[in-house]
């Protein structure tokens, strides 16, 4: 009997809006005001990801610790649909100004706002004369011709060429390139808790945490440490650090410590971007000690247990090899790798070929596994499956990072392994 | 009630034949109703004997409870006037405009103890919103004017690939081409075999004039203008020819290739 997913497999490109990228690249630098110029509840969108971001937090015993910026919707309604919405906006601006007083004016533009052509450009370039503030605004409309990361990189671009300057800068200082769960999620915090280690100071959060006056600032790091992963992420931040460079001359890491091994090549790494090979060998050796204590308490559990791995993300999302580390480093038996029903031929393949890069166990399609679950002490997987009786853990999008990350991960197999409940599905 | 839409090349004469026929109708007898169905709000001038000045969008905007008698304008012996209206040029959405305002129109039921609800709509059916008029069951027989002239057929072959879309799905069917004369060569007979070619016939034929220039300096309908006129005649007989016609046809549109050899061949 084939394996199932308790969700229907079916998302092969990103179909989101462009404004909610607009305000996530923004939602945080004190001083900016953000128009919606849109319906209403195009607005809904952005409050649902702040909620959503919140309850991460509290998820990780995290706690928030800086507002939103003030993001205002023009409200078009049918009338401005049909006979314009330029006044609508323009009023829009006049009510930001005089109640919020903003250093700076981003508006993020809507898919009406995009059919009815409002020429949301001219209108910025005015506000700007007329008020004397920078003005935002990119040419992307909703999700008519773009989607979350075209907002989120376009207007992160936009802030690069605009306001970031070359200037003097101080050692041992990094700048944090991208989102990631913010400056109060897991990534944030693990990567400055080893940077401090060694001495390195973070100098902010850029683009989305960094108050719009203090943006100045984030040209004086001596590196930027990119908050990456995998898929458009890596690309769209990637593509900003190298206009960083260009611009500014600040060097950047893109190598993510997304499992033990890279988290210490990403220690030497630092290390030798910000030329202290010395404090890195050295924060490497204490990080190392501090992991094999905790991966041997693991290790008499796991060492032998039956594994599978199931895996339906695309490659360009989900790189096998972090988890098979992991599985290697537990000594867990890895009984087979199931790949879901999600890829076409040339997916699979690609998937294969990396697979088969780092491992020989046996790979399966969804339709021939199901007696190799039933049979594993647990389950590994991208997808969360129907079978209620196998116990499943679930591999986040955002992997985990650095040692934290590691052992955090490390743990929770371990824990799933220990317990005695058949079933249920475990979240890193 | 007979619920007819006018379509055409912009500049063609649609709204000058629109309020003719309509005043024909009305001179028969009949409760007529006129709806314009373009930005420029000028369908209804020579009913109004004025551009209308309160639109349906107008109203939608400035108002937040409409009436009937905030859109219907009474003109030439008794024709309800309507003009949709819409956007300055260069802002908004005309289209999505019209949506509204013939929803609106629909919600008031406004039209519903008419005979003859007629729609004048704008040149080219350049969107979705300018189709609502034959796409969702406002107007079943369709004619289209046209003169002799090659874009003037053009348009009008475009339009009949509208017609048959919506045709396939519903009751909308092409009543015929009204032709519109521009004199040129051979005219008459490359309307009729157009006509044919498009599965339909060239219901009538008006002859250039000039008594229609005057009467439209005039803000008025031939029929108001120059009563006992020969032109006058034409606009009664094509609005008779309009409200008898029963070969209703689903369009057979030609390429534009066939079309230009078709122009070519009477002489143009």
């Amino acid at each position: 009997m084939a394996i199932k997913t308790k969700r229907f497999i079916a998302s092969r490109k990103s179909c989101s809006c462009s404004m909610p990228g607009i305000w996530r690249a923004v939602a945080y630098c004190t001083g900016v005001v953000v128009i919606f110029h849109s319906p209403k509840a195009c607005a809904h969108v952005a409050r649902t990801m702040d909620i959503n971001a919140q309850y991460r937090s509290l998820a990780e015993g995290c706690q928030e610790s800086i507002s939103s910026v003030p993001l205002l919707s023009s409200q078009l309604e049918e009338k401005h649909a049909i006979f314009g919405g330029a006044e609508r906006l323009e009023a829009c601006i006049t009510y930001a100004v005089e109640h919020y007083q903003p250093e700076c004016l981003v508006i993020a533009n809507s898919c009406v706002a995009g059919v009815i052509g409002d020429d949301v450009e001219a209108i910025a370039k005015e506000t700007e004369v007329k008020y004397n503030i920078p003005v935002l605004s990119l040419d992307c409309c909703g999700f008519l011709d773009g989607e979350y990361y075209e907002g989120y990189y376009g207007i992160t671009e936009l802030l690069v060429k605009r306001f970031l300057k070359p200037c003097k800068r101080r050692a041992k200082t990094v700048l944090f390139l991208g989102d990631n769960g913010g400056p109060w999620g897991h990534y944030a915090t693990e990567v400055t808790r080893i940077l401090t280690a060694m001495g390195i100071t973070v100098i902010g959060q850029f683009p989305g945490y960094m108050p719009f006056k203090n943006l100045s600032h984030a040209a004086e790091a001596e590196a930027v440490i990119i908050l990456g992963g995998r898929g458009q992420t890596h690309i769209g931040l990637t593509k900003i650090a190298a206009l960083m460079q260009q611009q500014l001359g600040i060097p950047y890491l893109d190598v993510y410590p997304t499992d033990w091994a890279q988290t210490q090549a990403w220690i030497e790494a630092v290390g030798k971007l910000l030329h202290c090979e010395a404090d890195a060998a050295k924060t490497l050796l204490h990080e190392r000690e501090r992991f094999t204590v905790k991966y041997a308490e693991y290790l008499g559990t796991t060492k032998g247990k039956r594994i599978v791995l199931c895996i339906g993300r695309l490659l360009k999302y989900f790189h096998p090899a972090a988890v098979l580390s992991t599985i290697k480093l537990l000594q867990l038996d890895l009984k087979g790798i199931i790949l879901l029903d999600a890829y076409s031929d040339t997916e699979r393949e690609e998937m294969l070929t990396e697979i088969k890069k780092y491992t020989s166990v046996p790979i399966y399609s969804a339709g021939e596994s199901d007696s190799l679950i039933r049979q594993a002490d647990a389950v590994l997987t991208t997808h969360e499956l129907q079978n209620k009786k196998v116990k499943q853990i679930f591999l986040p999008m955002l992997p985990k990072v650095g040692v934290a990350g590691e052992l955090k991960f490390m743990q929770t197999i371990y824990r799933t392994l220990c317990s005695r409940i058949q079933g249920g599905v475990r979240y890193v | 009630m007979k619920k007819i839409a006018i379509y055409g090349k912009g500049g063609i004469g649609k709204s000058t034949t629109a309020s003719n026929i309509s005043a024909a109708m009305s001179e028969a007898g009949l409760k007529v109703c006129q709806i314009g169905c373009d930005p420029k709000n000028d369908s209804t001038r020579l009913l109004l004997g004025r551009i209308c000045s309160q639109t349906v969008l107008d109203m939608v905007r400035d108002k937040d409870e409409i009436i009937a008698e905030d859109i219907v304008h009474i003109g030439y012996n008794g024709i309800k006037c309507v003009e949709a209206g819409g956007p300055e040029p260069g802002v908004g959405c005309a289209g999505r405009g019209i949506i509204v305002a013939l929803e609106k129109l629909r919600s008031l039921k406004v039209l519903d103890d008419e005979d003859v609800i007629l729609y004048d709509v704008l040149g080219d059916v350049v969107c979705g919103g300018f189709a609502v008029p034959i796409r969702e069951g406002y107007a079943s027989d369709i004619y289209i004017v046209s003169s002799g002239e090659l874009m003037s057929l053009y348009a009008a072959n475009n339009i009949a690939k509208g017609i048959k879309k919506f045709a396939m799905r519903g009751q909308v069917r092409l009543g015929g081409i009204i032709g519109n004369g521009r004199n040129t060569p051979n005219e008459l007979e490359l309307l009729q075999e157009f006509a044919a070619r498009l599965n339909t016939k060239l219901i009538a034929f008006i002859p250039r004039d000039v008594i229609v220039n005057k009467a439209e300096n005039n803000r008025q309908t031939v029929l108001q203008y120059a009563s006992d006129s020969a032109q006058a005649n034409i606009y009664r007989k094509l609005s008779q020819c309009v409200l008898k016609n029963d070969e209703l046809t689903i369009p057979t549109p030609i390429s534009f290739d066939e079309l230009e050899k078709l122009v070519a061949d009477y002489g143009n």
